[in-house]
């Protein structure tokens, strides 16, 4: 399953407009948003989140979410290991639904994003032979 | 909206709050609603307590709006009332953009009748400002009427229901250009440094999702958690302390 197609499933639940996935330092990695939150709205913003994150790490919260609400919409953040989950919903949340469909993305997106992140490596160490097969003796 | 209109400075009363408008000044809540009330003006206060701070807001012989500690409206006014001597400065800071409360000044000090016989008393004492980590000031206490002194907990109980929820939570207030108006709390600059930026960044987000209203932040962790909002009198406030503590708070911000 795509990143996106793994998003899908957040949609399902009434309120979300749009999710989007971030790595730990902020990248957007894969979105699911209508089209009045543009691309690089959303690189700022989740670029902006992993700050917050940051800041509250700072106060030893070792921070696991994060929300915001603004007026009427709510901005649920999940972290996990590897980036964070992000769902813009509209009020009323429902929010244990969300929680539950949230912790089903995140199990769900794990697997994606770490085979596309040792792709990635395997095109590196494909040009480095002895890398790879010292890697090989390892496992 | 803010409402910045200009307030007239609070009439000096005739009462045991020696009230002047300028400096601070020590007494009780209940006393102070009573005068302020009656001279129908606009009376905005800051009040000091021994362990939490608040606002009250006076309005045409009415409380409109009160803040103290984590708690607004009615829930502030009833522990504002039971809180004892307080030290009372005028507030020349933004008013709340709405009113909490909407009942008259008999109704409010009937809701705390049946505990707080002190109201009755009408006597409200001068206290001197207690000196830095010194105990509350002992004359005030043991003049109080019976039903107050039977209100006071031992020490022990109430240092061990403060062990139940873990450490005080850290409260600031900030004004929008950063400005720490109160902190109480464990690292409270720390604390006040990342509200200021992270309110800062969640007005940014909320531009960039197009989405308009003051942003509020929870962040969460593991057994704490940060809160980040704005108050009704418009200035940054933050609270981070163990999330079951701050849990009526989060809730009452929608998050």
């Amino acid at each position: 399953m795509t990143r996106e197609g793994v998003l899908q499933l957040l949609h399902d639940v009434e309120g979300v407009v749009g999710t989007f996935i971030a790595d730990g330092q902020g990248e957007l990695l894969a979105q699911l948003c209508p089209p009045e939150i543009s691309e690089p709205a959303l690189r700022r913003t989740a670029l902006r989140l992993a700050r917050i994150m940051r800041c509250a790490d700072l106060c030893e919260l070792d921070v696991r979410r994060c929300d915001l609400r603004f007026d009427r919409y709510q901005l649920l953040v999940w972290r996990f290991a590897g980036g964070v989950l992000g769902v813009l919903a509209r009020a009323p949340v429902k929010k244990r639904a969300l929680g539950m469909a949230a912790r089903l993305v995140v199990r769900e997106i794990q697997p994606v994003l770490f085979a596309a992140a040792s792709e990635a490596e395997d095109e590196v160490t494909s040009q480095y032979p002895s890398t790879r097969r010292s890697r090989d003796n390892v496992s | 909206m803010t409402n910045q209109a200009p307030r007239p400075a609070p009439a000096r009363p005739a009462s045991s709050i020696h009230y002047n408008g300028a400096g601070s000044e020590w007494g009780e809540v209940g006393e102070l609603i009573r005068r302020f009330c009656a001279d129908r003006g606009r009376h905005g206060f800051r009040l000091g307590g021994r362990e939490l701070n608040g606002h009250l807001f006076i309005d045409h012989g009415r409380v409109i709006h009160a803040e103290y500690g984590e708690d607004f409206g009615l829930n502030a006014i009833l522990k504002l009332l039971r809180a004892g001597p307080m030290r009372l400065e005028s507030w020349r800071g933004a008013w709340p953009r709405q009113a909490s409360i909407q009942l008259p000044p008999e109704r409010l000090l009937d809701k705390v009748a049946p505990i707080g016989s002190l109201l009755d008393t009408r006597v409200v004492r001068k206290v001197l400002l207690p000196t830095e980590h010194t105990e509350p000031a002992e004359p005030a206490r043991r003049s109080a009427p019976p039903a107050a002194r039977q209100r006071a907990r031992p020490a022990a109980d109430v240092s061990s229901a403060r062990a139940a929820h873990g450490p005080p939570t850290t409260m600031v207030r900030l004004t929008m250009r950063g400005r720490v108006l109160t902190a109480r709390g464990k690292d409270a600059r720390r604390v006040a440094e990342a509200a200021a930026l992270i309110h800062a960044l969640a007005q940014l987000i909320a531009a960039d999702l197009g989405r308009r209203g003051t942003p509020a932040v929870h962040v969460r962790g593991r057994e704490k958690s940060l809160l980040v909002l704005r108050s009704e009198v418009n200035d940054i406030a933050a609270a981070c302390g163990s999330t079951r503590r701050l849990a009526s708070l989060i809730g009452r911000a929608g998050l």
